[in-house]
């Protein structure tokens, strides 16, 4: 029986468009995300609901000296991100604030781990629910800037917007935070905005990307590139 | 063959001889060849009338083949005012003309310019206010006669897109000076954008002669594209306006559908001048144009533009328009020099080489036409400033071109805070005060001369990339430190006639007596002429009037014209669409994790603020709200809540923080335990309320109104900040779904679906608070009751929310659950007498007026609001919220906001108001004055059309008041 996100607790809100629109699903670390669509294009830039994707989020005053306790690096200064040695792309987003996001094979653990220590830590750091509370999407592809310049204010041309630079603006009129990341050789986009207007960006979204003949993509796209890379 | 007026190659170097296109004219086909625009077709086919001018429907054709001018406004299917020497032709487009009645050959009101001494300026002012109201008939007549071209209202919305982008250096214009400055712009490793309204790159030297040979404008123009081309990091983009200037370099460009929103950190303008008209009898007929003009008809649309020509020019440039026409076998009738002396340079040494009649100090005095085209012109002899001798020649010509002078493109200059200044002794403008991060260059800077224009474009790149990179690079001196030079306007090209009709703004109809009437009017300041004649106010915007303008204003004031000055160029710089503005816009939707539940239901969906909610479920509302109250009533009901707002606080002041923001204590509020929480603001009105669930000793998690929640989560982060308490705030509003499972069955389907959680009424009492797991899904529990039964609230991660749903839906089946939606648990909240913030509260509303008093700790040290409540309770109340009811069922239900009156007075007004099933009469509550507030007492209440309606004051809640229900 192939996966179907009806069976699952956690569903991305998309998971109805997905299904409307040739997504193939798989289940991941008992998740249903989807692999592909029927009709996915290859060239142009790739859209990915990744709104399941592992991730977390902790502030406070003693967030750096938890974060340093559990992962091997953390980013020096605000609005920048690092990616770990597990994949983990850690961005601060203040001088006390932290949000971890996993690699997208799901297969981090970093995120656990850091859950794990915020249940048990009694000092001033709390945690902060980012796997409910926004929306997750990766944009990849080289006309990534391009697409995101019709809906953002922000420069992200590469050079401008450094690989692992972070912004927290606005998108499309929703406040979003706009992470720079290499999904293997190819730029992109972690991008994340309040989880109700996951529909709503997705839509802005994918009629920006038209112009540029890109698309909806799965999780295999990343394998492929992966194995291109 | 295109046209009776095509010329051979090299003409027309933007046209394609092989490619014919076929449109219509007004009704009549035309062909034209590809590139061409709508007027160089037309031109080409001898066809020079265009248009009526706007007040007195008079013959007007291209006067700047550039789209700086009125004259050629079309009408396009789909578009009026559609600038026909910009607009492009295509197979089977169609085009019309516009603003006549009859037919633009023959327009029936043309005969209006000869009552034109009774109509001039601000006549309608002073003809048409008497008797009283009788300008309301005129406005009427007026109103017809105003505005240009037809709306199609049938058109089918087109896409128009919105894009921001980014530079180092944005160049504006792409002639000599831009093409330079974006060169060594970008040579110098800056990203630049290099925009012109062109099709090609070059501006002038596409069409303009530089030198008597007529290679040297090519040759340059080679050169200089060539090596914009071979800069990797210039972006070129042609056939895109930059339309105006905003703070720090923020600057709009229009380029076919699409809005471009610009940053850029350096800014250069070259932007190039704009040619000024001569002022004479008949200056605005087909047939008389710039010489820049004819210059474009020829080199770019291979079109000759006339055949008998008299050229009317005060510098070179008419001597070099002279030499392309004469290439274009254009027979030359004089060469019209207004300079006492042209002097000796090649192009006129090569002119009058060539034979032509060159008649110095002159200028013309009148045109005379035939049909609607230019027939003659009369030449006579300068004789002091403005005033021509008495007697002069006239000479037969259907082309008359006219350089009497520049006025640089100063718009985006000026819009950025640079002071445009005119020079009286020398007749040229100058442009001062750039503001940081803008420079100018080139023809806009004054330097006519190319090689200086060359140059300064030069040092405009230096600056620029000095400031970009934190350079320091020598910047190099333009012309050798000389000022601009070269002088090339003429002091006073206007010339009054006994008949008039000598334009100074041929987009209005103003001649020159207008302007001179307007200051004898009293408007002597050159806004207020502006503003009182609407001189510039047309559609060019003042680019051939501003100067004319400012002349005669000056000198019947007795000011200068440097003093006198020239009227403001706001953006837009060109006409702007509205589908630029309103293209690619945005409008935020929030829907909930169970969004396509409420849909798959049936439900009604309601936007309340961004949210997308379920208002009923069915089509018929009564129907729907009856029943699925009825069902919350006696069985049990569940309602979407996801959109409540969810706020974590925590830390070892938490409570303390929580005691001073709310106005109910905390301090001793037990873990586990639910608090109302009532929110005033400093002027101690009631804005916001919830309730605080005390988590654990230093976790509160605080629900707040949907509308309220962005508002009180800054309003906390605001006080947090003052007050330096250990506390920290996360908005989790989104991160929470939330459902409320209400009715006496409530507990026997929630009991099913989490096993491990005592939800008997000893164990989790009311306002209770647990942690618990429904469904296999973690979630927190609050024991309330908005809807006045046994009920509770389910807060569980949002991307679970759909399996909740699902969950409780399938768990309640035997209890006959069913979902509810806004409008029932509005009325059945009404029941319960439970008021909504912001629907029966206002701006004004204290706790005491809305019966919440006993939401307030007054022992408390403080609370924001505190003070103004003490004070507030120190003076006698005005009003107070109240319950109504209506007994008799015949009587209309009262809305929100109707009134209520005592003997015709209004004294107060409804909040909420509905058909109580339960209840079976009419309920409501309502604002009344303070000392009416007794039970029992009778109000009028004013309901739709005017009915009155009595009402009753009742003691609230309607609907079991002792709580019992909500206590099971």
């Amino acid at each position: 029986m192939s996966a179907y996100p009806q069976n699952s607790l956690r569903r991305s809100q998309l998971y109805r468009w997905h299904h409307e629109h040739g997504a193939h699903f798989a289940n991941i670390a008992n998740l249903v995300v989807v692999n592909n669509y029927d009709s996915e294009r290859g060239d142009g830039p790739g859209l990915c609901d990744l709104s399941l994707l592992p991730r977390t989020g902790l502030k406070g005053p003693d967030a750096i000296r938890l974060l340093q306790s559990t992962v091997d690096d953390t980013p020096m200064e605000p609005n920048q991100s690092i990616l770990t040695s597990d994949d983990t792309r850690i961005a601060r987003l203040s001088l006390e604030e932290f949000l971890l996001l996993g690699s997208v094979d799901f297969e981090t653990s970093e995120i656990a781990m850091v859950d794990q220590a915020l249940a048990a830590t009694s000092g001033m750091t709390y945690s902060l629910p980012r796997a409910d509370s926004h929306c997750l999407f990766a944009l990849k592809g080289r006309d990534s800037p391009e697409v995101l310049a019709k809906l953002c204010a922000i420069d992200l041309r590469p050079g401008w917007f450094a690989t692992g630079a972070v912004a927290q603006t606005s998108m499309a009129r929703v406040n979003a935070i706009i992470i720079q990341h290499h999904f293997a050789a190819e730029p992109g986009f972690f991008l994340l905005a309040d989880s109700a207007s996951t529909e709503y960006l997705w839509t802005c979204l994918l009629d920006a990307l038209q112009e540029f003949d890109g698309g909806a993509v799965g999780l295999d796209s990343f394998r492929t590139m992966q194995h291109k890379g | 063959m295109t046209g009776i007026n095509r010329l051979p190659e090299p003409f027309g170097s933007q046209v394609q001889a092989n490619t014919v296109i076929q449109f219509q004219f007004d009704g009549r086909e035309y062909t034209g060849m590809q590139g061409d625009t709508v007027a160089s077709a037309l031109a080409a086919n001898d066809q020079w009338l265009l248009s009526r001018s706007f007040k007195y429907h008079r013959p007007r054709g291209a006067l700047t083949m550039a789209g700086q001018d009125a004259n050629t406004l079309v009408q396009l299917p789909a578009d009026p005012n559609a600038l026909a020497d910009v607009v492009e032709i295509e197979d089977g487009l169609r085009v019309s003309a516009q603003n006549f009645i009859g037919s633009l050959t023959s327009d029936r009101l043309a005969f209006i310019e000869y009552f034109s001494r009774f109509l001039p300026v601000g006549f309608y002012y002073k003809a048409f206010f008497r008797p009283r109201g009788i300008w309301e008939k005129w406005a009427r007549f007026f109103r017809s006669k105003a505005g240009l071209g037809v709306v199609d209202e049938s058109c089918i919305a087109r896409d128009y897109d919105k894009q921001y982008k980014f530079c180092d250096v944005l160049v504006v214009g792409a002639g000599a000076a831009g093409l330079t400055a974006a060169i060594e712009a970008g040579r110098r490793g800056l990203n630049v954008i290099l925009v012109d309204e062109n099709a090609a790159l070059g501006g002038a030297l596409n069409y303009t002669r530089l030198d008597s040979g007529g290679s040297r404008a090519a040759q340059l123009r080679e050169q200089l594209v060539s090596e914009t081309l071979s800069v990797e990091n210039i972006e070129v983009m042609t056939r895109a306006i930059v339309n105006g200037w905003f703070a720090d370099n923020w600057v709009p460009i229009v380029r076919g559908k699409r809005l471009f929103k610009v940053r850029a950190a350096e800014v250069i303008l070259c932007t190039g001048a704009l040619p000024q008209l001569a002022v004479f009898r008949n200056n605005d007929l087909p047939g008389i144009m710039m010489t820049s003009a004819a210059s474009r008809l020829m080199h770019l649309y291979g079109v000759r533009p006339g055949r008998n020509a008299v050229i009317l020019t005060s510098n070179d440039e008419g001597y070099a328009c002279a030499l392309d026409l004469l290439d274009a076998g254009v027979k030359i009738r004089a060469l019209v020099d207004m300079r006492r002396n042209a002097g000796e340079t090649p192009l006129t040494q090569a002119v009058r080489a060539k034979g032509v009649p060159i008649t110095e100090s002159s200028a013309i005095y009148s045109a005379r036409r035939s049909g609607n085209h230019l027939a003659a012109v009369e030449v006579r002899e300068v004789v002091a400033q403005g005033r021509l001798s008495e007697t002069g020649n006239q000479i037969s010509c259907d082309l008359l071109c006219m350089s009497v002078g520049h006025m640089p493109a100063y718009q985006l200059a000026c819009q950025a805070g640079a002071t445009l200044d005119y020079h009286d002794n020398s007749s040229q403008f100058s442009i001062s005060n750039l503001p940081a991060h803008l420079q100018i260059a080139g023809m806009v800077h004054g330097y006519a001369d190319m090689d200086a224009a060359i140059k300064d474009a030069k040092r405009a790149a230096v600056i620029a990339a000095n400031s970009v990179g934190n350079t320091n690079e020598e910047i190099p001196l333009t012309d050798n430190g000389a000022t601009p030079s070269e002088t090339v306007n003429f002091d006073w090209p206007m010339f009054a006639h006994p008949k008039g009709k000598e334009f100074v703004d041929l987009d209005e109809d103003l001649q020159m007596a207008d302007i001179i009437n307007a200051t004898h009017d009293g408007y002597e300041h050159i806004q207020l002429v502006k503003r009182y004649s609407t001189c510039g106010m047309g559609p060019s915007q003042g680019r051939h009037s501003a100067l004319p303008a400012a002349r005669l204003v000056a000198n019947e004031t007795g000011r200068t014209i440097g003093e006198t000055g020239v009227t403001t160029a706001r953006p837009p710089f060109a006409a702007e669409k509205l589908a630029h503005c309103a293209g690619r816009s945005f409008y935020p939707a929030r829907r909930s994790n169970m969004h396509y539940r409420h849909v798959e239901a049936g439900a009604t969906m309601l936007q309340i603020g961004n949210w997308y909610r379920p208002a009923h479920y069915g089509d018929d509302k009564r129907t729907a709200v009856e029943s699925e109250a009825q069902a919350v009533r006696n069985d049990v009901g569940i309602i979407d809540v996801s959109t409540l707002g969810g706020i974590e606080v925590r830390g070892p002041d938490a409570a303390q923080f929580l005691n001073r923001i709310y106005t109910f204590a905390f301090l001793k509020q037990p873990v586990g335990r639910a608090r109302y929480a009532l929110m005033t603001n400093e002027a101690g009105v009631v804005i916001d309320d919830g309730v605080a669930c005390r988590m654990s000793d230093d976790h509160f998690y605080v629900t707040a109104t949907t509308g309220g929640v962005d508002r009180v989560y800054q309003s906390m982060l605001k006080w947090n900040a003052q007050w330096r308490m250990q506390v920290d705030l996360a908005n989790v509003t989104s991160a929470y779904c939330a459902v409320n499972i209400a009715g006496p069955k409530s507990r026997q389907v929630l009991q099913r679906l989490c096993p491990d959680t005592d939800l008997s009424s000893e164990a989790f009492p009311y306002m209770g608070v647990r942690t618990a797991t429904v469904a296999g899904i973690p979630a927190r529990l609050l024991r309330v009751g908005f809807v006045g039964e046994l009920g509770f609230e389910i807060h569980a991660p949002q991307h679970a929310g759909e399996a909740l749903w699902d969950a409780l839906l399938d768990g309640g089946q035997e209890e006959g659950i069913r979902p509810f939606g806004v409008e029932a648990q509005r009325l059945l909240r009404l029941e319960k007498g439970h008021i909504i913030i912001g629907q029966d509260t206002d701006a004004m509303s204290s706790p005491a007026e809305v019966a919440m008093s006993w939401a307030i700790a007054a022992r408390k040290p403080f609370f924001v609001g505190n003070r103004s409540i003490r004070d507030l309770a120190a003076r006698p109340q005005k009003r107070a919220l109240v319950g109504f009811e209506i007994r008799c069922s015949a009587a209309p239900v009262p809305k929100e906001c109707h009134l209520v009156l005592s003997d015709e007075r209004m004294v107060g007004r409804v909040t909420s108001s509905a058909w109580s099933p339960a209840l079976q009469r009419t309920i409501g509550l309502a604002y009344v004055p303070a000392d009416q507030t007794a039970p029992g007492t009778s109000i009028e209440i004013r309901t739709d059309g005017g009915v009155m309606v009595s009402a009753t004051i009742v003691p609230t809640p309607f609907y079991d008041p002792d709580n019992k229900r909500q206590d099971l």
